[in-house]
């Protein structure tokens, strides 16, 4: 049953099997454990994000499909629902039709491009991964119940999601899990972790600077660069070489 | 290429055969310029418009020409292109900001030097980085496509953040010197001066270009080792230090150009590179991969056209860009002036 689920494509890493479980319960409790809006806000988005960096994850790590528009996709299913329900009001109806609209025209959006600027190669998953995008877009918008050209179709939320999908292994999905969780996590906590270590250098010149709140995105743009180096198959390619390297 | 393909050879003493030359692209500016004056109806506006576009124009090809070379001679997609246009325009800031007595003087001479200082210093610091970056990100990627795609747009995001904490956060305003604020009036038409200056210098940069590629012995080796890199290299000439020397004068222009770019809006945020960036990478696309005219007429084409667009018809400014570069990639799939390899 596992097996199946899995396609027969399982962690094969000790490591990264706990690391994928702790994540699993982790989002699963949040509601239960922890109070207040941030931390619960802070799941809810690694949850939508796992699914859209999944998607993006298809293309990129599978056909090795550089696309920067797959944020459109994400913000015509956040457009979609948001709309359907300005319209018709809050009802599961609006959602419905606005998920079922916005995922007809992902789908003929992702078809025309892929016949135009890929000539039917890898259009397969051009569209699975624009309608999976899709879904992310409308979920984000339920979350968010807000849409707006610069929380979903931004350049920046594209190279987040780019930066996700390489830190946490091409191509291989679980790396959507893990990119996504430390990534969101980061951008949410590295900041209060990053505000002590400036308060500690205090002083010194240009440290100070360097470990400000603000520039959290410089060290997960080091920890990218590096990565792409050093471990091109991100976390999950690296911890499954070293579950495979001991028998 | 096969072994039974004709070579019509010369005679000895008759001159080589000529180059045909190609100025269909060429025309396109001053016939969208001509149909533009019916539509735009008044003369003195449409005067404003295309000096307005022209300069635009240039300050674009300043920035894309370097992208232009460093593809076509290395085969690198620099994504980071646009972080030297942000450290060109903020190194200005060293020069414009304490030397403010020059820049508010009413001296078109101390106005000048105030601005070659700032522009040379500009360009030493790109040059210097650009000679960093090549080095330490793109050097262990040459010839993988997706990892330089990934390490360069890593690089763009590391290089916006080191502005931060170089800078500060805060935007920083860049004063334009004196004599250069206002307009002059060519009879009905305003024109603003700081747009003349920046259609002097795009032309005396891409004059300089042109002459060095075209008469000097390193532009001819840039320009074989477009066609044919590893010929190059098989006749001896070390192409590595080549990359390196376009890379560096690539990064430079780059940094002129975000002196420029600067200048024009007065404000400097980190992210005024990478807003650039998009643009410039349709103009080399529309003017072909790796031909440095081709850049610089695809740079007239969009600036000028958004610039109609915007006085005719605001909305269709929004994708302007886009819908030239589709309509030129319809008649010319490989851009304005395809380079020969590619």
């Amino acid at each position: 049953m596992l097996n199946k689920l899995l396609s027969g494509d399982f962690p094969r890493s000790r490591a990264l099997t706990a690391l994928l479980l702790f994540v699993f319960v982790g989002l699963a409790l949040a509601p239960f454990l922890v109070s207040g809006a941030r931390p619960l806000n802070v799941a809810a988005t690694i949850c939508v994000f796992i699914v859209l960096v999944a998607s993006y994850d298809l293309l990129l790590g599978y056909t090795g499909i550089v696309s920067f528009a797959h944020t459109m996709f994400y913000g015509i299913g956040a457009y979609g629902a948001g709309l359907a329900l300005y319209e018709m009001g809050p009802s599961w109806w609006a959602i419905l039709v606005g998920t079922l609209a916005a995922l007809a025209v992902s789908l003929v959006l992702a078809f025309v491009i892929g016949l135009f600027s890929l000539r039917v190669k890898a259009i397969f998953y051009a569209c699975l991964g624009a309608l999976i995008a899709t879904l992310a877009g409308v979920l984000m918008a339920l979350w968010l119940r807000y849409v707006g050209p610069k929380t979903m179709l931004s350049f920046e939320v594209m190279t987040d999601i780019l930066l996700m999908v390489v830190i946490g292994g091409m191509g291989t999905l679980y790396g959507a899990v893990i990119g996504a969780a430390i990534f969101i996590l980061a951008q949410n906590y590295l900041q209060a972790l990053m505000g002590q270590a400036s308060a500690a250098l205090a002083g010194l010149p240009l440290l100070p600077q360097l470990f400000h709140p603000d520039r959290w995105l410089l060290w997960l743009g080091v920890l990218f660069v590096l990565s792409v180096y050093f471990f091109p198959t991100g976390i999950v390619g690296r911890l499954r070489a070293r579950a495979g390297r001991k028998p | 290429m096969t072994l039974t393909t004709q070579v019509a050879i010369p005679p000895a003493d008759g001159a080589l055969p000529s180059v045909e030359r190609d100025y269909l692209p060429a025309l396109l500016i001053p016939v969208l310029a001509l149909v533009m004056l019916p539509l735009v109806g008044s003369f003195p506006t449409w005067v404003t418009l295309t000096v307005a576009g022209l300069a635009m124009g240039m300050m674009i090809f300043i920035m894309a020409s370097g992208l232009t070379l460093i593809f076509g001679l290395m085969d690198v997609l620099n994504f980071g292109h646009g972080a030297f246009v942000s450290v060109g325009a903020f190194t200005a800031t060293y020069v414009l900001l304490p030397m403010k007595d020059w820049v508010q003087a009413d001296s078109v001479l101390l106005n000048l030097s105030v601005l070659a200082l700032a522009i040379l210093l500009a360009m030493t610091v790109t040059a210097l980085l650009g000679w960093a970056f090549e080095r330490i990100i793109i050097r262990p990627v040459y010839g993988l496509h997706l990892k330089q795609i990934l390490i360069t747009m890593g690089g763009m995001i590391v290089a916006e953040q080191l502005i931060h904490v170089v800078w500060g956060a805060e935007q920083i305003p860049l004063p334009l010197p004196e004599t250069f604020r206002g307009a002059i009036l060519l009879g009905d038409a305003a024109v603003e001066k700081y747009r003349l200056i920046a259609v002097v210098i795009g032309l005396a940069v891409f004059a300089a270009m042109f002459l060095v590629l075209n008469r000097t012995k390193i532009g001819l080796l840039i320009r074989a080792g477009v066609e044919n890199g590893e010929m190059v290299e098989a006749l001896s000439y070390r192409i590595r230090r080549l990359f390196v020397g376009v890379f560096m004068a690539g990064s430079a222009l780059a940094g002129l150009g975000g002196v420029m770019w600067g200048l024009y809006k007065e404000m400097l945020t980190a992210a005024i590179g990478g807003e650039i960036t998009v643009l410039v990478f349709i103009v080399i696309i529309i003017g072909g991969l790796g031909s440095v005219g081709g850049c610089f007429i695809g740079a007239l084409l969009v600036a000028l056209v958004a610039n109609y667009a915007g006085f005719l018809a605001p909305k269709v400014a929004l994708v302007s860009d886009i819908l030239l570069m589709v309509a030129v990639l319809l008649w010319r799939p490989r851009g304005l002036y395809p380079v020969a390899k590619r």
